[in-house]
């Protein structure tokens, strides 16, 4: 499962338009194509908490 | 004509009185060469680039992914880099003293540079949507979407070019993509590449 799948596991009410960094998306995830993989680069979701270390494991 | 010491004010100095090659950078005013003067195929000579992908790669949904422009040498599409200013690597890079991110291009000229890539998907299911975003110093200056898709044969090639001017002391330049669409890569060689070239100086 990556990044974006855990996250929506943990909250199935998140949208495309959460993530979406060209309308105003709260949540940015990201993959600087270096080899480190998918991380969130902004958690600004106004309701929902940013997920633990844990949860995303 | 050949004088001992200076010409004389009032004789009119011709082309004969010039030697061949001997005009140099420092005898000309700045900004004193017009258009008018330039001869025909004459182009300007600051940094230009190409590049494509040959690595490609997974691209995760809904995550923002730095695209891996890794070739500037081949032959599969465009492939050069005159000034040695863009940073083909996965990781930064100091090119002619410039700190240069993963996968950008950072001149070393300031000015007004036009900006051009693509970057092809596939195959995002039907419904969905290919966003590319150009980032001028990890800020998005300008973005395109397609969509389009049927899952199985349809790539997606978001398309487009920007003039944007860099600094040419610090500014870099590079492409990201997104995808709602689950399951998809980013293609190699012709569909996904990045160029850009001088087009006027600061």
């Amino acid at each position: 499962m990556n990044l974006f799948e855990k996250i929506m596991a943990l909250y199935p009410e998140l949208t495309d338009a959460d993530f979406n960094p060209f309308r105003n998306g709260t949540i940015l995830l990201q993959n600087d194509s270096d080899g480190t993989g998918d991380y969130i680069a902004k958690w600004e979701h106004p309701t929902l908490p940013r997920p633990t270390e844990q949860e995303l494991a | 004509m050949s004088y001992i010491g200076a010409k004389p004010a009032e004789q009119i100095l011709s082309s004969a009185d010039i030697q061949d090659g001997s005009i140099a950078t420092a005898d000309l005013a700045d900004a004193s060469i017009t258009q008018a003067k330039l001869a025909s195929g004459v182009a300007g000579s600051g940094p230009a680039f190409a590049a494509y992908s040959s690595s490609g790669g997974s691209l995760a949904s809904a995550t923002q992914t730095l695209v891996p422009y890794n070739n500037k040498t081949g032959s599969t599409a465009p492939a050069f880099d005159t000034a040695g200013c863009y940073n083909n690597t996965g990781s930064t890079a100091t090119l002619n003293g410039i700190s240069t991110p993963a996968y950008s291009f950072a001149p070393n000229v300031a000015g007004y540079y036009l900006i051009s890539a693509n970057v092809g998907v596939y195959y995002p299911s039907s419904g969905t949507y290919v966003y590319t975003a150009f980032q001028k110093n990890g800020s998005t200056v300008y973005f395109n979407a397609v969509g389009g898709g049927n899952g199985s044969s349809v790539e997606l090639s978001p398309t487009g070019s920007v003039l944007v001017y860099m600094n040419g002391t610090s500014d870099t330049f590079a492409i990201k993509v997104y995808t709602n669409a689950s399951s998809t890569n980013i293609d190699t060689g012709q569909s996904t590449t990045f160029s850009g070239f001088l087009a006027r100086a600061a």
